[in-house]
């Protein structure tokens, strides 16, 4: 049994640098608009605006850079697999032949589009990520849900789910392990046989697995409602936040980055 | 459905079990296997019409860039990337499915199976437009990523009947309390 056991929340990087002391929504806000400037532009050329406001947040986050090389290696598979289907299978002019392998000048250009583009898109989140927790986090997405309970949504209590979620995650991993560990010792063959004995073999583990997840969740709602939570109650935060000036400066950069695209996007 | 604390905690204790599906490889020869998608089914038999808070929830964490897609993909890479069809795929069939499981009231592992089953369907063919969609795949190449699908189209038929199997003793086990 290889139990990955990677899911570190270390996607969070404390910190009291600008970036980490402006409002979790104002970064959402900008990191969101960055990501669609990312789709929108059309050229390598245009995304030198982008590229330079994430310099700009990664050098003044103070945050290790070892830290956003870490965070492109879950993409690194997408992309080699993007930029090689681009690279041979772009039509144009050949520049380089071995065999039926063919790369054009147009490939290329293609594939360092489709690179800048994916590696902008996960730097920009990982700055996110890193220089916000996730409680601030799943309270701005909270925040920005939030018309959409006018049609129903609920906005509040998915935020919640959100962040219970991620508290329940390491608690969880811990007990699949000890469900498998006691089902093993208790003689059950997992991942042997043919395909359907290995597929009924998982069912030992699943039903513990949720029952006493469930089980969990029971006793949390218990605990939940001694506390006073009440499904559609408002609610207050224990840290009331206000606008700053460091708020003001990503979202006046984020305005800046994007006329930026847009304007080489129409004009040059 | 109306929204209880009970529930709120029951969604919350899914979207771990989501993360921790997609996460959790099991090295099933020749390819390791994840239950990522089985989990996805089962959250709208559980839990019915309010499933789609549990994928939605799921979506977004993934969307602010926690690493809760399978391989530890996150952010709008993930989604829109060649396999992000598929996330996508994932609130179709909560919506769906979770819609049928509150209205079909046939206590069968049949209704399960079909449920479960049916759900490929709503997961595959977002999934597939949007894959030839980004590589950009026409003719023959569309032919040969569909026949490499193939194989893992039909361990996830098997996983479905595994599903189904579950649905029905989990669902008692949430009804109890």
């Amino acid at each position: 049994m290889a139990l990955s056991n990677s899911f570190v929340l270390g996607q969070h990087y404390p910190g009291t640098s600008l970036v980490h002391r402006s409002g979790a929504l104002v970064k959402l806000i900008s990191t969101i608009v960055l990501m669609i400037g990312i789709f929108v532009a059309t050229r390598t050329i245009e995304y030198i605006p982008i590229a330079v406001l994430l310099a700009i947040g990664i050098i003044t986050s103070r945050i290790p850079l070892g830290f956003f090389v870490r965070g492109l290696r879950p993409i690194l598979l997408l992309i080699v697999l993007t930029v090689a289907v681009q690279l041979f299978f772009t039509p144009g002019r050949v520049v380089w032949q071995l065999w039926f392998i063919h790369v054009t000048r147009e490939g290329l250009g293609l594939a360092g589009f489709i690179m800048c583009r994916l590696v902008l898109l996960t730097l920009v989140s990982v700055l996110l990520t890193a220089s916000t927790s996730p409680i601030e986090l799943t309270d701005a997405v909270s925040d920005l849900l939030k018309p959409l309970s006018h049609i129903g949504v609920p906005s509040a209590e998915i935020a919640l789910v959100m962040s219970i979620a991620m508290r329940f995650v390491p608690t969880i991993l811990e007990e699949t392990e000890r469900i498998i560990r006691a089902q093993v010792s208790r003689g059950a063959r997992i991942g042997e046989g043919s395909i359907v004995a290995r597929m009924k073999s998982f069912i030992p583990i699943l039903i513990p697995l949720f029952v006493s997840s469930f089980r969990r969740a029971d006793d949390l709602a218990v605990a939940m409602e001694a506390r006073g939570f009440r499904v559609g109650s408002p609610r207050t935060r224990y840290h009331e936040r206000h606008f700053r000036s460091s708020d003001v400066l990503i979202l006046g950069g984020t305005a800046l980055a994007i006329s930026g695209v847009i304007v080489w996007r129409l004009f040059l | 459905m109306k929204l209880s604390t009970r529930r709120v905690a029951q969604l919350a204790v899914m979207v771990a079990l989501l993360i921790i599906g997609a996460y959790v490889s099991i090295p099933l020869r020749p390819v390791p296997i994840t239950f990522q998608d089985a989990f996805v089914v089962l959250t709208p038999l559980l839990l019915g019409s309010t499933a789609y808070i549990a994928i939605l929830a799921y979506l977004l964490l993934g969307l602010v860039g926690m690493p809760v897609f399978t391989g530890g993909a996150s952010g709008l890479v993930a989604l829109s990337g060649p396999t992000g069809g598929f996330l996508i795929g994932f609130l179709l069939t909560a919506l769906v499915i979770g819609f049928l499981a509150d209205h079909w009231r046939w206590d069968s592992w049949w209704r399960d199976l079909a449920l479960a089953e049916g759900s490929l369907v709503l997961i595959y063919i977002p999934g597939v437009l949007w894959l030839c969609h980004v590589l950009l795949l026409q003719g023959t190449t569309t032919l040969a990523a569909l026949i490499g699908l193939a194989p893992i189209l039909a361990l996830d038929i098997g996983k479905m009947a595994v599903v189904a199997a579950l649905a029905r003793p989990l669902r008692k086990v949430l009804a109890e309390g």
